[in-house]
C-alpha cells in the first residue's frame, strides 16, 4: 500500500478515536482507567507496523 | 522533605555538569557515532516538547480537566502520524535550503523581510513567558522540597548556567550544515532522565501508595468519583481546541522546529519518530493519573502541579525525590536551552543582520566570528529577558495556563505553514494580514486578561467575557477566533493580491516543483569573479571559504567557466549563505552581486538537467498519467543513451546538452565532462570536427578519418536541426539547436581492409604460376649465359654476357618488386595521398595481370595519357586496376581487346576500363559492387574484387560506375580527385 494511503488511514483512525464523538464512548463510566492509553498505544502500534512494513518493502 | 537547599543546589549543579560532560564527550567523539546518530537519540531529543508543564503541570491539569490533559499529546500524535506529508517535506526544505528557524522558513516562502521580523517578534512575545515559566517551576520545586522560599540567586544561577551551556554546545557552529551533536545527545539524555524519573514516581505511587494494581483497583472502587473526575471533562471541556493547539505545537514551537528539522542528522530517523516519539509521550503520561490519585489518597497539601515532587518527598524516599527534582531541572533546562537557541537564530537573521546590512556595517573580516558571537550574545539576552519576565509576571495561573498561551500563539503560524506546503497561491500580503489578525485576537483574548490577573498595567478588556464566552471555554474561544480571523484574512489577502515572481518560485520550490532559475543579466564568467563580487559584501576571507565550500559541494573545480555550472554554483552559494544569515539576505546578496549566464539558451542546459534531477527525485510522487509519461521519458532517454550511434545535442549557444554513452566511447570524453560545456571546451580533434560540421552546409559527412588518442577512427557524421515545432510550446524556453549523430566505422573499415588484403592474397595465389613462368625464363637465360661465360675468353663478349645477366636479373627483380608492392598495398600506416602517375600505375597492373597467365590471347591497351595524375595512394590504386583488368579479361573472349583510357574531367580525372565481352545484365548492375556478389559458378570467384574497388575509390573521395557498352562489353568509369599539378594544368 502506498505511503500516502497508509498515512491517511492512520490519521483518520486517530481522528475517529480522539477527535470524534467516539471520545464519549471510551470515557464513559465502567471502563478501566487505562482505556485511553490502550487506544493511544494501539494507534501508535499501527503507525509502527506501517513503518516497519515500509522498511521491509524498501529493503 | 529535603531540608538542605545546598544539597539541591549541589545536585542541580552536578547534574548540569553531567550534561556538559555528555555534550563534550559527544563533540569529542568519545561516544560511538552509531549511538549518536541512532533514531532513538533523535526521538528522545524531541522529548524537549515535554517541559515542566508536562513533568509537573500535567497532574494539576488532570486534576482540573481530567483526561483532557492527554490532548496535548494526542494532538501531537496526530501530527506525527502525518509525518510523510506534513513533516518530511519541511525537513527536506530545511536541509536543502539550510533554513535555521521557522522565521527562515516563512521568510523563504513568503519572500519578505517583514515576514521574518513579524514571525520573530511574535515568537518572542509568545514564548518568553513560557521560558519564565520554566524558571518559576524550578524555583518552586525547590520551595516544595525545602518548604522555604528559594534564594533569588538560585534562579539567576540556573539561568546563567543554561546560558553558558547553550553558548558552548548550541552555538558551536554558525552553519546549520554542521549539527550540534553534543546538544542533541544532551537533550536526549535529559528526556531519558525525565522519563525514568516519572516512571519511577508512577511505580512508587502504584506500589508504595496503593500496594499494587489490586490496591489501586480497590481504591478506585472506593472512590469512583476519582475516575469520573477524569472522564467527565472529556465530553465537556475544550477537547478539540486543545487537540488542534497540540497538533500545531508539535512542529511550530521553536524548540520542536529546532530539534525536528534543524538538528536532524538523518532524515530517515523522522520515520521512526513518527511512532517512536508518541510512544515516548505515552510512557511519560502513563503515571500521571496514578500520581494524582496517590496525591489525593495521601491528602497532600501542596498544589497538584507539584504532586510529582511532593509524593516522594513526603514519604521518606529522599533519593527518589532528588531524582524527581533532577527530572524537573531536565525538563526546564532542555526547553530553555533549545528555545533560546531557536529564538537567537531568528533574532540574528531577521532583526540584527538586516539592520547591519542596511547600514552596510557588516565586518569585512571574520564574518563567521561576528555571526557566532552575535548569536551567543542573543542567547544571553533572551535568557535575560526570560528572567526578566519571571520577575515581572506574577504567575498566579497554573503552569498549564501559561504554556497554553504559548500554544495559541504558535498556532497562529498554522495557516501559513499549511499553505506553504499545499497552497501555492498564498501571498506574503495574505500571510502578514492573517498573522497580524491572529496576533491581535491572541492579545485581546489571552494576554490582556493575563496582565490584568498579574496586576500589571493594561487595558481592562476581556474579549472572551465581552463576547459571552464562559471562563472554562476561554481556550476554545481564543483558539477558534484567533485562527478564524487569521485564516480568513490570510485567504482574503492572498486572493486579493498577486504573488510576486519570487514568491511563485519559492512556492514551487516548497512543493518541489521549482522552475529553472531566473534568467538575469550576466556579468560573472568565472569562479574567481564570483568570489571577488561576493567579497565586496562578506569580506575576502568569508567569500573565499564560502566559494571553496560550494565548489566542494558540487564537486567542481576553481577553473570552472561553464555558465550552467556557474549558475549552479551561485545557487549553492545562496543556500550556504542562507544557513549563515537567512534566506532573504542570502538571496539579496546573490541577486545583487552574482549575476551569471546572460543567454537564454544557458537556461536550457540548466532546465534539462534540473528537470532530470527533479524527476529522478520525485518518482514516488508521480501518479497516473504523469507516472506513465515519466516511464515513457525514461524509456526514450534509455534508448537515446544506449543507442549504438553517438548522439550529441548542441544548444543554439553552443552548449552541449546530450552526450550519450556511445559518444563517450567514441570520443573518449565522459558525459559529465561534456554536458553543459560549451563546444569550444572539447579537446581536439572533437571541437574542430563538430564545429566545422555544424557550421558547414553538408548534412552528412562520410568516412571521416580522425586520429583519436593515437589511433585512427573512421566516422560518418549526420546532423539535423532541432526545429521549434518539434519541441512545441517549450520553444519559449529557447529550445532549438542541432543534433549530431556519429557513426563509428572503424570496425567496418578494418573488416574491409582485411577483405581487400584477402583479395590481394587470392590474386597473388592466382599469379603464382605466371610468376614462376616469368621468373623461369630469365633464370634459364641467366643459366645459359653463365655457362657460356665459363668458356668465353674475349673481354668484350664477357662484358656483354654480364650485361645480359644483369638485365635478366633486373627483370626478375621488377617482377618480385611488383608482387611485394601489390601484396603490401593497404597495410597501415598508409602513406599520405600523393600525385599518382595513372599510366605507370596501369602499366604495372597490366604486368601483374599478365604474370597470372590469364588473357594471353587478349590484347590489353594502355591508352591512359602520360600526364594524367590523380591524388591518391599508388599501391591501393594499383589494386583497383588489377581487379578491374582481371575482371575485364575474365569477361573477354580470345581475340577481344581490353582498353584503358583516361581523360581530365571537371573536378578530377577519369579512367575508363572497357572490354568487348558479354557485358552485365542490367538488373545486376546495381549489385556488382556488393561484397561476395559474383556471377561466376561457385568456387571460381570470391565476389570481393569489385567491392574492394568500390571501397578503395570511396576512400579516395572518388566514384566508380559500371555500364554496358552499346557495342557490347562493359565499361567501368573511375573518377578520382586530380593531383594538384593536374588541377593547375
Amino acid at each position: 500500500m502506498p505511503t500516502l494511503d497508509k498515512t491517511v488511514i492512520l490519521f483518520l483512525t486517530g481522528l475517529l478515536l480522539f477527535a470524534s464523538p467516539l471520545v464519549g464512548w471510551w470515557s464513559r463510566p465502567g471502563l478501566p482507567w487505562f482505556t485511553p492509553y490502550l487506544l493511544w498505544g494501539g494507534l501508535i502500534g499501527l503507525g509502527a507496523l506501517a513503518h516497519l512494513l515500509q522498511r521491509r518493502h524498501d529493503l | 522533605m529535603i531540608s538542605e537547599i545546598g544539597l539541591l543546589y549541589a545536585a542541580g549543579v552536578a547534574y548540569l555538569g553531567l550534561l556538559f560532560f555528555i555534550a563534550h564527550a559527544t563533540e569529542r567523539g568519545w561516544l560511538p557515532a552509531a549511538l549518536v546518530r541512532h533514531p532513538l537519540v533523535y526521538i528522545l531529543s524531541l522529548g524537549v516538547y515535554a517541559t515542566t508543564w508536562t513533568y509537573y503541570g500535567s497532574v494539576g491539569f488532570a486534576q482540573s480537566e481530567g483526561y483532557t490533559f492527554l490532548t496535548i499529546y494526542l494532538g501531537l500524535t496526530l501530527a506525527f502520524l502525518l509525518a510523510p506529508v506534513l513533516l518530511a517535506p519541511v525537513l527536506r526544505l530545511v536541509r536543502d535550503y539550510q533554513l535555521t528557524s521557522l522565521a527562515d522558513l516563512f521568510a523563504f516562502r513568503y519572500r519578505s523581510q517583514l515576514t521574518g521580523v513579524l514571525v520573530t517578534l511574535f515568537m518572542l512575545m509568545g514564548v518568553l513567558p513560557y521560558i519564565a515559566l520554566q524558571i518559576k517551576a524550578v524555583t518552586e520545586s525547590v520551595s516544595v522540597l525545602t518548604q522555604e522560599a528559594p534564594p533569588n540567586l538560585l534562579a539567576l544561577g540556573f539561568c546563567a548556567t543554561l546560558g553558558l551551556f547553550a553558548i558552548l554546545f548550541g552555538a558551536r557552529h554558525i552553519t546549520p550544515r554542521e549539527k550540534h551533536e553534543g546538544l542533541v545527545v544532551a537533550i536526549a539524555f535529559e528526556s531519558a532522565v525525565k522519563l525514568v524519573a516519572l516512571l519511577l514516581v508512577g511505580g512508587f505511587a502504584l506500589f508504595q501508595v496503593f500496594g499494587g494494581p489490586a490496591g489501586l483497583g480497590d481504591w478506585l472502587a472506593a472512590h469512583p468519583q476519582a475516575l469520573e473526575a477524569l472522564n467527565e471533562p472529556v465530553s465537556e471541556g475544550p477537547w478539540s481546541s486543545l487537540m488542534l493547539l497540540a497538533f500545531a505545537a508539535a512542529f511550530l514551537l521553536p524548540r520542536q522546529f529546532h530539534m525536528l528539522f534543524v538538528e536532524n542528522m538523518d532524515p530517515r530517523a523522522l520515520q521512526a519518530a513518527s511512532w517512536g516519539f508518541p510512544l515516548f509521550l505515552l510512557l511519560l503520561n502513563l503515571p500521571i493519573p496514578l500520581v494524582l490519585w496517590a496525591g489525593q489518597a495521601r491528602g497532600l497539601e501542596i498544589p497538584p502541579d507539584y504532586y510529582v515532587l511532593g509524593l516522594t518527598a513526603g514519604d521518606g524516599a529522599g533519593w527518589l525525590a532528588l531524582l524527581t527534582f533532577i527530572g524537573g531541572v531536565s525538563a526546564a533546562s532542555a526547553m530553555m536551552i533549545v528555545t533560546t537557541l531557536a529564538l537567537a537564530a531568528m533574532c540574528l537573521n531577521h532583526l540584527l543582520l538586516p539592520a547591519h546590512v542596511t547600514q552596510q556595517s557588516l565586518p569585512q573580516s571574520n564574518l563567521y566570528g561576528w555571526l557566532l558571537w552575535g548569536r551567543r550574545l542573543l542567547i544571553l539576552l533572551i535568557i535575560a529577558l526570560g528572567y526578566g519576565f519571571y520577575w515581572l509576571l506574577e504567575f498566579n495561573q497554573g503552569l498549564v495556563q501559561i504554556g497554553l498561551i504559548s500554544f495559541v500563539a504558535v498556532a497562529q503560524f498554522l495557516p501559513g505553514f499549511i499553505a506553504l506546503l499545499f497552497w501555492p497561491r498564498a501571498t506574503r500580503i495574505g500571510f502578514i494580514a492573517g498573522l497580524s489578525g491572529g496576533i491581535l485576537m491572541w492579545l485581546l483574548a489571552l494576554i490582556l486578561p493575563l496582565l490584568e490577573a498579574s496586576g500589571l498595567p493594561g487595558l481592562p478588556l476581556n474579549l472572551a467575557a465581552l463576547m459571552g464566552a464562559e471562563e472554562e471555554n476561554r481556550w476554545a474561544f481564543a483558539t477558534f477566533w484567533s485562527l478564524a480571523v487569521n485564516s480568513a484574512l490570510f485567504v482574503l489577502g492572498s486572493l486579493l493580491s498577486r504573488p510576486t515572481r519570487e514568491e511563485a518560485e519559492a512556492a514551487l520550490a516548497c512543493r518541489r516543483e521549482q522552475l529553472p532559475p531566473a534568467r538575469t543579466a550576466g556579468e560573472v564568467q568565472s569562479v574567481s569573479q564570483l568570489e571577488t563580487h561576493l567579497a565586496r559584501v562578506v569580506g575576502p576571507q568569508t567569500a573565499a571559504l564560502e566559494v571553496e565550500r560550494a565548489l566542494q559541494d558540487l564537486d567542481l573545480k576553481a577553473t570552472e567557466r561553464r555558465p550552467a555550472e556557474l549558475r549552479r554554483l551561485r545557487g549553492r552559494l545562496e543556500r550556504n549563505l542562507s544557513g549563515l544569515m537567512g534566506p532573504l539576505l542570502a538571496r539579496m546578496m546573490v541577486d545583487n552581486r552574482l549575476d551569471v549566464a546572460p543567454q537564454t539558451q544557458v537556461a536550457l542546459a540548466d532546465s534539462l538537467r534540473f528537470v532530470e534531477e527533479q524527476l529522478e527525485h520525485s518518482t514516488v510522487r508521480l501518479r497516473g498519467l504523469a507516472a506513465e509519461l515519466d516511464t515513457l521519458r525514461r524509456y526514450h532517454r534509455q534508448v537515446l543513451h544506449e543507442l549504438p550511434l553517438g548522439v550529441c545535442s548542441i544548444a543554439p549557444c553552443g552548449d552541449i546538452l546530450i552526450w550519450n554513452h556511445t559518444m563517450s566511447t567514441i570520443s573518449g570524453i565522459p558525459a559529465e565532462d561534456a554536458v553543459g560545456q560549451p563546444l569550444e571546451s572539447l579537446k581536439d580533434p572533437w571541437e574542430g570536427v563538430l564545429r566545422t560540421f555544424i557550421n558547414g552546409d553538408d548534412r552528412h559527412l562520410y568516412k571521416l578519418q580522425l586520429s583519436v588518442e593515437g589511433r585512427y577512427r573512421w566516422l560518418n557524421l549526420h546532423k539535423a536541426a532541432i526545429e521549434s515545432s518539434v519541441t512545441g510550446d517549450s520553444a519559449a524556453h529557447g529550445l532549438g539547436g542541432m543534433v549530431v549523430l556519429v557513426e563509428d566505422l572503424t570496425e567496418l573499415h578494418t573488416l574491409e581492409s582485411e577483405v581487400a588484403h584477402n583479395d590481394r592474397l587470392a590474386s597473388i595465389g592466382r599469379l603464382a604460376a605466371g610468376v614462376a613462368h616469368e621468373i623461369g625464363n630469365p633464370l634459364t637465360g641467366i643459366t645459359s649465359l653463365a655457362q657460356n661465360l665459363r668458356y668465353e675468353q674475349d673481354p668484350a663478349e664477357v662484358e656483354l654476357t654480364v650485361r645480359q645477366i644483369l638485365e635478366q636479373t633486373r627483370r626478375i627483380n621488377d617482377i618480385v618488386q611488383s608482387l611485394i608492392t601489390f601484396s603490401h598495398a593497404g597495410e597501415a600506416p598508409r602513406p599520405l595521398p600523393a600525385a599518382v602517375d595513372l599510366r605507370a600505375c596501369v602499366d604495372e597492373a597490366l604486368q601483374l595481370v599478365q604474370l597470372g597467365g590469364s588473357g594471353r590471347e587478349i590484347t590489353c591497351i594502355n591508352g591512359v595519357p602520360r600526364e594524367l595524375r590523380a591524388r591518391g595512394n599508388q599501391q591501393r590504386l594499383l589494386q583497383v586496376f588489377v581487379n578491374l583488368i582481371n575482371n575485364a579479361l575474365q569477361a573477354s573472349r580470345p581475340g577481344d581487346r581490353v582498353t584503358l583510357t583516361g581523360a581530365r574531367v571537371p573536378g578530377g580525372v577519369e579512367v575508363r576500363v572497357e572490354d568487348e565481352g558479354s557485358g552485365i545484365e542490367d538488373g545486376l548492375l546495381d549489385q556488382i559492387f556488393e561484397p561476395f556478389f559474383t556471377t561466376k559458378p561457385p568456387g571460381e570467384g570470391t565476389g570481393l574484387g569489385l567491392s574492394v574497388v568500390y571501397s578503395i575509390i570511396q576512400d579516395h573521395g572518388g566514384t566508380v560506375y559500371a555500364d554496358n557498352r552499346p557495342e557490347g562489353g562493359t565499361c567501368f568509369r573511375i573518377r578520382l580527385p586530380a593531383a594538384e599539378e593536374e588541377v593547375m594544368a
